[in-house]
């Protein structure tokens, strides 16, 4: 079939709705995606889209949007919503169909976003979601009152629930709404209200909306609120009530010490798990990546093959992929309480420390989400109306520990922190929690400088909607952690692969010279670069071997890990390197070095691709610049302090 | 002998992934936008979709679009593959 009648039979969908009313999950279950879904408002920042082909075999093509309150944007997010919806979003075709998705236990807000959507003129569905969720609540809503009353075909969907979008589907296939190529099914059936067709040229229609809709005055906010407030009545619409369990959940969680102590203990716990329960799990893959490093020594030649694999591919992601463990429980708890509706109440909590800084209580959510990785945490910065406000979350947003680190972080801590209890704590976990602590620490200490210098401005108090409690949801688990795992070895088998050939190809040429004594590396091009490095770092503890280590995990912070096993692994004869990281350093680095390295990477200048995010969010290299400036001087500042305080506390 | 040609094609081709994965996501899309209007042109003369075009650019392309700094980064994933709705009947 020619690929331009094709495109002419797609139907472009857009998903328009409140933040966290399950525009998300509703694309998802429609695409088949695996988009992030969040129990908290503002996890999706940018358009997404995927596709589904419907009974007919019409595909539909769905933009998922950044949630809205109304087309009168006061963030970024929301700005990519009203533009794609009046199409003037470059490169990006304005929708066929919007289907706005509400929530039906908070109607009433969704219900002036359905009437701003009216406006536009084009075909409209309305999803009511969570319609089990308003029914265990004891509200029973009256679907066709609705539809009556709002002029628009309204179905019933549950996101989260398999079949759960299947009345959406039957609803876009009967609604009639048919491209321009197909006029014999492009009239709509008789009865109740369907979406209106189009059948013109969808390019006129587009400039004429675009060039026609203007923000609404006070006047027509005001009638529009109105108006919904009679449909309401008009239906007998009421706010579903609390379960008593989320109110007294409420009073607990949010108590403002009771609160935070909870807090506290949660992720103190977390760290604790980090540790004890990965330990197993490592131990298993530490054995299976010496065997097969065994292996291949025992059935290659002697070469640069062999070399190749053993010394450089195994020793190097072998020594990372030993965390995957570690990784995958931290994430099992950041996304149990992403499910559970815990986080925001946390950002409530925490609104008046972030405050007491200067840092916008809505910069908690981007802050979280840097936690994983800051790329998608600065991109969730959209969420912030204010623009200095933004900026000060982004240039801080490295400094919340990323996943990445967290490799770092453990070999160190197995390598030099005794696996002891300290009381009934775990002191591998202690120093864990400490650092990432400390990041947290540095970065509010970050914002308060910057929020009295060059980004000062106002305070603006945290305005967030609590969303319900639920239990974390089982298929979200399994596959939020199926795409760490993915994701971890997409990594793992690709950039840290890469990269450990490339440094195992600089640590082995050019050839050491006749005569020469030492291992080859040290007459390599790693070598070279090494020393020549090493007088920058020298001074903060760090030796040759670091030094090489630090360049590749410009990369990705990991990918040091990676060189640290490639480099030791070319230093040495034991063929049992390439699987005993952590004891050679633990035998060749003072404490002071390992203290000073750890110190290095609580604030270690952000990857490369975080540096390019931050160019394009910014649109300029000024703040990128800035950002890497200043997170090295912090870096080597305080590796500098931590090495001497270290050396003159004896443990050099 | 052998042993060398194979590290030469891994080093190579490691050096061409690292750049390719390090570059920017608006160069990549660029680039790769290029690159499909390029085959695009070839297409429509040779009269038939092209398999590379089909099976390695589009991929690139769609992985690049929505892309924020990096190409491994779990921010942005691509859809997955377009599932099909309760199968109605074929359409002739």
């Amino acid at each position: 079939m020619d690929a331009t009648v094709i495109a002419a039979r797609d139907l472009r969908v857009a998903l328009v709705g409140l933040p966290n009313c399950g525009k998300t999950a509703l694309f998802n279950r429609l695409t088949g995606s695996r988009q992030k879904v969040a129990n908290y408002p503002g996890v999706t920042v940018e358009r997404k889209e995927g596709s589904f082909v419907g009974p007919s075999r019409r595909r539909y093509l769905v933009l998922d949007l950044p949630g809205t309150y109304s087309l009168s944007p006061t963030t970024l997010d929301e700005a990519i919503t009203r533009d794609v919806a009046l199409g003037r979003l470059s490169g990006e075709p304005q929708p066929e169909v919007i289907v706005l998705v509400a929530d039906a236990t908070h109607l009433a807000l969704s219900l002036r976003l359905v009437l701003d959507v009216k406006r536009l003129g084009l075909p409209l569905v309305v999803a009511l979601n969570m319609s089990d969720l308003a029914q265990r609540r004891g509200f029973a809503l009256d679907r066709e009152k609705l539809e009556r009353e709002i002029g628009v075909p309204v179905v019933e969907t549950v996101a989260v629930a398999s079949h759960g979008a299947d009345a959406l589907i039957r609803e876009l296939e009967r609604s009639g709404v048919m491209p321009a190529d197909d006029p014999e099914r492009a009239r709509p059936p008789a009865g109740t209200p369907r979406a209106a067709t189009v059948t013109g040229s969808p390019a006129a229609s587009t400039a004429q909306i675009g060039a026609a809709w203007r923000d609404p005055d006070p006047d027509e906010v005001r009638a529009s609120h109105a108006e919904a407030a009679r449909i309401l009545r008009t239906i007998g619409y009421r706010v579903p009530l609390r379960s008593r369990a989320a109110v007294l959940f409420d009073q607990v969680l949010m108590h403002p010490i009771g609160g935070m102590l909870i807090l506290a203990t949660l992720l103190f716990f977390i760290f604790q798990a980090v540790f004890a329960w990965a330990a197993a799990p490592m131990e298993w893959i530490d054995a299976g990546v010496g065997a097969l490093a065994n292996l291949l020594n025992s059935v290659l030649p002697d070469g640069v093959l062999k070399s190749l694999l053993v010394d450089g591919i195994v020793a190097g992601v072998g020594s990372v992929v030993v965390f995957l463990p570690q990784i995958l429980i931290l994430f099992f708890f950041i996304l149990a309480l992403e499910d559970s509706g815990y986080l925001p109440r946390a950002a409530y909590l925490l609104d008046r420390v972030m405050g007491s800084v200067g840092l916008s209580g809505r910069a908690f959510i981007p802050l979280l989400s840097s936690f994983a990785c800051a790329i998608p945490g600065i991109m969730a910065t959209r969420t912030i109306p204010n623009l200095r406000d933004r900026i000060a979350t982004i240039m801080i947003a490295p400094l919340m520990t990323c996943s990445a680190r967290l490799p770092v972080y453990a070999l160190l801590i197995a390598a030099f922190i005794p696996d002891r209890q300290v009381g009934w704590m775990n002191l591998q976990g202690l120093v864990m929690f400490a650092l990432y602590f400390a990041g947290i620490v540095s970065a509010l200490g970050v914002a308060y400088a910057m929020k009295r210098t060059v980004a000062r401005g106002q305070y603006h108090p945290l305005m967030l909607e609590l969303p319900d409690y639920q239990w974390p949801n089982l298929r979200n688990l399994v596959f939020g952690l199926w795409e760490r795992v993915q994701i971890f070895m997409t990594r793992v088998g690709g950039i840290i692969l890469a990269m450990m050939v490339l440094l195992w190809f600089l640590s082995s040429y050019p050839a050491p010279p006749a005569g020469a004594t030492g291992p080859p590396i040290e007459y390599s091009f790693a070598g070279m670069l090494g020393r020549g490095l090493q007088v920058l770092f020298a001074p903060i503890g760090f030796n040759w071997q670091i030094s090489i280590a630090l360049v590749p995990g410009l990369a990705a912070r990991e990918v040091a890990v990676g060189a640290l096993g490639t480099v030791y692994a070319m230093s040495g004869n034991d063929p049992d390197l390439a699987t005993t990281l952590t004891p050679v350093i633990a035998h060749s680095w003072s404490l002071a070095t390992a203290l000073s390295l750890l110190a290095w990477y609580v604030f270690a200048p952000q990857c490369l691709s975080t540096l390019a995010i931050v160019k394009r969010e910014t649109g300029g290299w000024r703040y990128p610049l800035l950002m890497a400036g200043y997170l090295f001087a912090m870096a080597y500042v305080a590796a500098f302090i931590t090495y001497r305080v270290a050396l003159a506390f004896g443990a050099g | 002998m052998l042993q060398q040609l194979l590290v030469v094609l891994a080093v190579l081709a490691a050096a061409a992934y690292a750049a390719w994965s390090l570059t920017p996501a608006r160069i990549r899309f660029t680039l790769l936008s290029r690159l499909d209007t390029a085959l695009a042109r070839r297409e429509v003369a040779a009269g038939r979709p092209g398999v590379l075009r089909v099976r390695v650019v589009a991929p690139l392309l769609r992985r690049a679009m929505p892309a924020g700094g990096c190409a491994s980064c779990g921010s942005e994933r691509p859809a997955a593959a377009t599932p099909k709705w309760p199968q109605g009947p074929r359409r002739p």
